[in-house]
């Protein structure tokens, strides 16, 4: 009897060991991601980890589960390819680099296409090179439109306060562009709540046809703040070169697309084009802290990782998002994102009855590394109308310093010469009244001292409509940083531009305090500078002070800054 | 109905009554006849010559074929000298579908067979995309290249369609029209030849150089590849490219199914004998003197793919390989050329066995062929 048990034992382990080698045999192979790699074409380097490249795209990649290899299009795609990744062509795809490539989607694979606008120069130091890369007329351009609903435009997206020196170097023509909100995605879907930007460093615009013969296309990225300058004459190093102005007919206005992907379903072809491939290179978009690691693009790291992961077919559930280490809050009004986070004060029974759509009940606020958050609820849906002013305390000495109030959806600072918006700050009102405020302006470990609704157009003689009357208590602070410490729309900026991390000074001057370390890459608002020019006065979200000009690149033409009368000894007022 | 089973019936109750029947039937089969080709509009001798033929052939029913027309190729709507009607015509009567490509959406999806007649202006990006796409998912192709001398200028040997085919599959045409030298001839040497040391720059003299022929026949075929084993006559070019082929073992088979005649080498300053009359073998320049590939096949066993190039874009049209004489009979000149385009049809689409080889009425007295043949090679070498 026990012989028999053996034997079945034996035979149940034979049987389960010749039914699992199949089974181990059958599993797919991760999908293969290709990287162009072409001389020819001058791409951006899959093998190359300097600022040009692309490995931290293909780390990416292979962080989703993806195997990595790079080609030349001189030879046939490998069939089991199911993304050719194509970023910077310089030069215009050859009729058979383009048939190759057509053969790839054409078998339900997958194009990622990072590609610049034609004429500016490559941000090779030693060797610049003018980009003359597919036009909108040209071969790839008139395909993907046709089948995908995409193509490519012949601009260059030209902010106001670009100059001729800006443009002509790929690492100052760098601008700020957003995620379509108008047309919702699940690509851009976080971008969307948390309020991200992409950076670009001199882009292109893209034309976008959702609705086509088997295909969809969806924009991801624009600009309202660009225009799309057509005329090529204006990277010309003959002088006087073309004006940087807008001529109507010809340059392109209004919400320019810089993004978008699209889908064949009779290929079942997935497509991205971006218009400009610095989003996804290494110093470029996917830079990184060199202290801590951390991208300094959150937006580009989150969109570059969103739109791998739709290219290699990943449930959108299953797709990245903000790390635990970010704040994760969007400012809408909303209560959701605030469930964890702990109420600063209750302010329940101050109301006579019938409670009153006004009646503060409940106030929420935490500091992270860049901003104060708030969250007010009512009684009642407050109205959109309702306005919110709070005194923050952050000097101890039991007086408001700072008064700040959220009316029409915005943010503005009271002081004793009026009212001055605070660009960078975010309000909105739905289920609750909601607020981010820069700690730039309120400072970290203040309490807020006081708050008060009160009916917006209502006179300034009438009675608030609640308040809280005393101190709320110590904000407390969260470990989490903010992925963006710059959220206006628009702006100068300069980023910083050194292998060091470099001083951050309260005024110009090497003599005088350090206020922080910032490394290469951090991008901040310039709002001055020095009569000299030497030093630029600079802020963020987190911090303001002043820098040395030397270690800036500006998109914009720094003298064009106010100058900020320096009286000796004294730091002046940000 | 087809024709041909009418004309046998018709055919068989002639042969088997009296003679009132006889001519009663005769007047009949007469009248159903022109009613045919009143209502067909196809020509008389030649659409029932063709057809009675044919039904040796594989059937091609089922088949969609198309047809390029958007780089000036020969059009099987025209049946001029320049058209391919004919050859389209004798598809058709093989029950294939045609249709004309209309390459904005590229090749549809239920293309069994793409024919690009002799391209006059070259395919663009998007179409070349469109065709390598077709042909790397199992397409079929049958293109004809014709050298590039004006008006032509299309598929460089270097670039675009063929630089794919060459890296990608081991074939492609030269830059070259295949030549053998004739008579001798007076010819002032090109503007390059200019005596610019001279005090008034001149032209050189006049010389005597050869004159080029371009048309030939050549029996030399690859009796091993269906396309060709059948063939027993001879093939008629009229100005043909040489093809490169990369025999080594390959995913990609090339096949040689056509050898020029070994007194022909490939002129590669062609435009230049047009343009003034002189040319001379430049051993450096030209393809060598020997048998130079005509036709050939390719087949990718993996890919599916199988494509047949010809050198020549008048092989097969009406005024050229497919001329008849009478011009409203089927009596082909060229016999052998039809066979040979039928059979590389059927191979592309593998269209049942290969049939025996049609034979076609003897061509009659009126001929008057658009072409003069060349002179058979040992003449033209002697």
């Amino acid at each position: 009897m026990k012989r028999q048990w053996r034997w079945i034992a034996l035979l149940v382990t034979v049987g389960l060991l010749v039914t699992s080698i199949p089974t181990y045999a059958q599993d797919p192979l991760p999908p293969l991601v290709v990287f162009v790699e072409d001389t020819q074409l001058q791409t951006a380097s899959a093998i190359d980890p300097g600022p040009d490249g692309v490995t931290r795209l293909i780390q990416i990649f292979e962080s989703l589960g993806a195997r990595t290899a790079w080609i030349r299009l001189s030879e046939p795609i490998p069939a089991d390819a199911s993304v050719v990744v194509l970023v910077r062509p310089v030069r215009a795809l050859s009729v058979p680099y383009l048939a190759r490539l057509w053969t790839h989607l054409s078998r339900g694979n997958h194009l990622l296409l990072a590609i610049d606008p034609s004429g500016p120069l490559t941000p090779k130091p030693d060797k610049p090179v003018a980009i003359n890369t597919e036009k909108s007329n040209g071969g790839l351009s008139a395909l993907l439109m046709l089948v995908y609903g995409v193509g490519l435009r012949d601009t260059f997206l030209t902010e106001p306060w670009f100059t001729h020196a800006i443009i002509a170097n790929q690492r100052t023509a760098f601008s700020r562009v957003f995620p379509e909100d108008v047309v919702s995605h699940a690509v851009t879907d976080p971008l969307v709540a948390y309020d991200l930007a992409v950076q670009v460093w001199g882009a292109r615009s893209l034309a976008v046809e959702p609705l086509g013969s088997h295909s969809t296309a969806v924009p991801l990225l624009y600009t309202e703040t660009a225009y799309g300058e057509t005329a090529r004459e204006v990277f010309s190093t003959q002088e006087p070169p073309a004006p940087l102005e807008v001529n109507i007919g010809s340059d392109e206005q209004g919400r320019l697309l810089v993004g978008a992907l699209a889908e064949n379903t009779l290929f079942e072809s997935r497509l991205i084009v971006l218009g400009d491939s610095e989003i996804v290179q290494n110093d470029f978009g996917l830079a990184v802290d060199a202290i801590t690691q951390q991208p300094l693009h959150w937006g580009n790291r989150l969109f570059t990782e969103r739109i791998a992961a739709w290219l290699l077919d990943q449930p959108v559930e299953g797709r990245p998002t903000l790390p635990p280490s970010l704040t994760r809050l969007t400012v809408d009004g909303g209560t959701d994102d605030w469930t964890d986070r702990p109420v600063l004060k209750e302010d329940l029974d101050d109301v006579a009855p019938p409670p009153k759509v006004a009646d503060i009940q409940q106030v929420r606020a935490f500091y992270d590394d860049s901003y104060l958050y708030v969250l007010i609820e009512t009684a009642g849906v407050p109205s959109p109308g309702l306005r919110a002013t709070i005194g923050i305390e952050n000097t101890w000495d039991g007086e408001t310093d700072r008064v700040v109030r959220c009316e029409d959806e915005r943010v503005v600072e009271v002081t004793d010469d009026g009212v001055v918006p605070v660009s960078d700050a975010s309000c909105a009102v739905s289920d609750a009244i909601e607020l981010r405020l820069p700690v730039r302006l309120t400072g970290v470990g203040g309490l807020i001292n006081e708050l008060c609704l009160e009916e917006h157009g209502g006179s300034r003689q009438d009675a608030p409509l609640d308040c809280v009357q005393e101190p709320l208590g110590l904000v407390p602070l969260e470990s989490t940083t903010a992925p963006l410490q710059l959220m206006d729309l628009q702006g100068t900026y300069v980023s910083v531009f050194s292998t060091d991390p470099v001083n951050l000074r309260v005024s110009p001057g090497t003599d005088t305090p350090v206020v922080a370390f910032l490394p290469h890459g951090t991008l901040l608002e310039a709002v001055g500078r020095t009569e000299a020019g030497d030093w630029i006065q600079v802020q963020n979200a987190a911090v303001e002070g002043w820098l040395a000009e030397f270690l800036l690149r500006p998109n914009f033409n720094l003298a064009d800054l106010p100058v900020v009368e320096i009286v000796a000894g004294v730091p002046p007022a940000g | 109905m087809r024709t041909s089973h009418l004309l046998t019936l018709i055919g068989s109750f002639m042969l088997g009554g009296s003679n009132m029947r006889r001519h009663a039937f005769l007047v009949i089969s007469s009248l159903v006849i022109v009613v045919m080709v009143l209502a067909s509009g196809v020509p008389t001798a030649a659409h029932v010559q063709a057809d009675a033929v044919l039904d040796t052939l594989p059937r091609l029913e089922g088949y969609n074929i198309y047809f390029s027309e958007i780089g000036e190729e020969a059009s099987r709507f025209d049946r001029t000298d320049a058209g391919l009607s004919r050859l389209g015509g004798l598809i058709e009567l093989l029950g294939a579908e045609l249709f004309t490509l209309e390459w904005r959406t590229g090749v549809p999806a239920d293309a069994d067979l793409v024919i690009i007649p002799g391209p006059l202006k070259d395919l663009t990006a998007e179409h070349t995309a469109w065709l390598w796409a077709y042909l790397q998912n199992g397409g079929r192709l049958l293109l004809l290249a014709e050298p590039n001398v004006k008006p032509v200028n299309a598929l460089k040997s270097n670039a675009g369609l063929f630089q794919l085919m060459w890296d990608d599959m081991g074939l492609r045409a030269r830059d070259d029209v295949v030549v053998t030298q004739g008579e001798p001839q007076m010819a002032v040497p090109p503007a390059d030849s200019v005596r610019a040391e001279t005090p008034t720059p001149t032209p050189a003299p006049p010389v005597e150089v050869p004159s080029l022929i371009t048309s030939l026949a050549t029996g030399t075929f690859n009796t091993t590849h269906p396309i060709t084993q059948g063939l027993s006559g001879q093939l008629m070019f009229f100005g043909a490219r040489s093809l490169e082929i990369d025999e080594a073992p390959a995913q990609s088979q090339v096949t040689a199914l056509v050898y020029s005649d070994p007194s022909f080498y490939g002129e590669t300053a062609f435009q230049t004998y047009v343009d003034t009359g002189y040319a001379v073998y430049d051993r450096e320049a030209d393809t060598a003197l020997g048998q130079l590939v005509l036709a050939a096949a390719m087949q990718d066993t993996e890919l599916n793919t199988r494509i047949v190039l010809v050198g020549d874009r008048e092989f097969a049209t009406n005024g050229g390989g497919l001329q008849t004489s009478p011009p409203y009979s089927s009596s082909f000149l060229y016999p052998d050329n039809i066979r040979f385009l039928l059979n590389a049809v059927a191979w592309l689409l593998e269209a049942e066995s290969m049939p025996e080889p049609p034979v076609f009425p003897t061509p009659g007295p009126t001929a008057t062929p658009t072409t003069t043949p060349t002179p058979a090679p040992e003449e033209a070498t002697s």
